[in-house]
């Protein structure tokens, strides 16, 4: 008997788990459609998932989001607010290719912030000679970014885009079908080439790691949180923040007449890339202005300070084998600048080691 | 008091967050009045003086920044409460709207470097 409890309770602890939901209803907001001839007869979800996604809710708990009433409910009453059924109007049937909200993180100036999107493909079709065809496709984004610690309004606001895309692909379908103007004339152009929409927001990597380093002049090791968004395409601009503590090798020092020469340096970057090579390997280009001091102790024992600035460069690899959270190994080659007192110009690899989350 | 202060404060906003855009409010020459963030008002830079954009009812608009002129195309969207102009060069910008009315329009402007901003236009001079 009360294995059987346990294993009832074991069941009931695993659905909840797997089977967590939240559902999203969509406000009345009606928008005024170009024409009132159209309205929606029907809408078809074609999708294999039919939920708008995998997220964390507020409290923290995994959940899977559904539209309140189905997805086909929700936007046919949706359009049926602005375009009611009219006995003269021409009706079309729409076919929900994807409608899904998604969530990441970027990198936003000197700072981290979040991103939301609803991501929205509908066919348009109508009927022709006793037979529906499809006239018209829109694949949409809704993008909006977010503070970083402003996850509450990111969360409640799901809905707001998912009207919004809504609106704007009906909005396009029907500029398209009244008004067949010419490519530049049109606002809503979407003909191939033109409109290149990402289905997907990258996922957003957190990377903390360490690393020691030797130069030609120098050694030390150093800390480094990097934070960035993947993409099989372009330049990634990741953010790093990073403190590290260097000091001039024996032999190096004691041949420019000090006991110990240590160094605080910061490095604003000029630029900063990683370009995806392949999945989990990345390379590593940047520019920094090396910024800080050097303590100096004489053989006296005497400390004297120098201001040291300089230009620095370094290109590297990161190797990331799990995506969702593991092991990161890398190296870097660098090469700096300075005005330190015990060189002008340094070469030397780093080798970095850390988790991603 | 205090309380009741906080309570008026979150009344205005969620009223004015709750407002709904009318096409024809916007359909006029907007002009560069002020910029504010959460603490000021600062008054634009020499060189935005003068900018404007005016939104036409065919959905066409033109637009004076920093002393160059662009013109385009725009749209409303209700729901998602922004405006989108493009430009003849196909160059999209998403202004999300604050505030509209016959004479003020209060706008923050999509863009990493502005998003701090609300972007204060008049109807008139």
């Amino acid at each position: 008997m009360r294995l059987n409890s346990l294993v009832l309770y074991l069941l009931i602890f695993a659905s909840s788990r797997v089977f967590s939901q939240e559902t999203v209803a969509l406000r009345s907001v009606a928008f005024k459609p170009p024409t009132d001839d159209v309205y929606v007869m029907s809408v078809h979800d074609e999708r294999t998932n039919r939920h708008l996604g995998m997220h964390k809710n507020l409290n923290g708990d995994k959940v899977t989001l559904y539209m309140d009433k189905g997805a086909e409910q929700s936007v046919a009453d949706f359009y049926e607010i602005s375009m009611p059924h009219r006995l003269s109007g021409r009706p079309v049937l729409i076919k929900i290719k994807e409608l899904n909200v998604q969530e990441s993180k970027r990198r936003m100036n000197s700072f981290i912030a979040r991103v939301a999107r609803a991501h929205v493909e509908l066919v348009f079709l109508e009927k022709h000679a006793g037979e529906w065809s499809e006239v018209f496709t829109i694949r949409h984004n809704e993008d909006q970014v977010f503070g970083l610690y402003d996850k509450q309004n990111l969360y409640n606001t799901h809905e707001e885009r998912i009207r919004a895309a809504l609106e704007y692909c009906m909005l396009a379908f029907l500029h398209n079908y009244e008004e067949p103007k010419s490519l530049t004339e049109s606002h809503f152009d979407i003909s191939s080439g033109r409109q290149k929409i990402n289905p997907k927001l990258g996922q957003w990597f957190n990377l903390v790691t360490a690393k020691v380093l030797r130069s030609t002049y120098f050694e030390g090791y150093g800390i480094s949180y990097t934070g960035f968004v993947d993409s099989k395409k372009g330049l990634i601009r990741p953010y790093e923040t990073s403190f590290e503590v260097t000091w001039a090798r024996r032999d190096v020092a004691e041949e420019n007449g000090f006991r110990d020469v240590n160094s605080f340096v910061f490095r604003p970057e000029l630029y900063f890339f990683y370009k995806k090579i392949t999945r989990g390997i990345y390379a590593s280009v940047s520019a920094n202005i090396p910024v800080g001091y050097e303590i100096l102790e004489n053989f006296d024992g005497d400390n004297s300070f120098n201001f040291v600035i300089g230009a620095g460069a370094s290109q590297g690899l990161r190797i990331i084998p799990w995506e969702k959270r593991g092991l990161v190994i890398g190296a870097d080659f660098f090469q700096q600048f300075e005005t330190s007192r015990v060189y002008r110009f340094d070469v030397g690899v780093e080798v970095v080691v850390g988790i991603n989350f | 008091m205090k309380r009741i202060l906080t309570l008026l404060t979150l009344l205005v906003t969620n009223c004015l967050f709750a407002q709904k855009i009318d096409k024809h409010t916007l359909c006029q020459t907007w002009y560069l009045d002020k910029y504010s963030d959460e603490e000021e008002y600062y008054l634009p830079p020499k060189k935005e003086e003068g900018d404007y954009m005016t939104l036409r009812k065919d959905m066409t608009y033109e637009a004076q920044s920093e002393g160059t002129l662009s013109s385009g195309t725009w749209m409303l969207n209700t729901n998602g409460k922004y405006l989108e102009l493009k430009d003849g060069n196909r160059k999209v910008e998403k202004l999300y709207v604050y505030f509209a009315s016959d004479k003020s329009l209060v706008v923050v402007y999509d863009v990493d470097e502005y998003r701090i901003w609300e972007v204060h236009y008049v109807s008139s001079k």
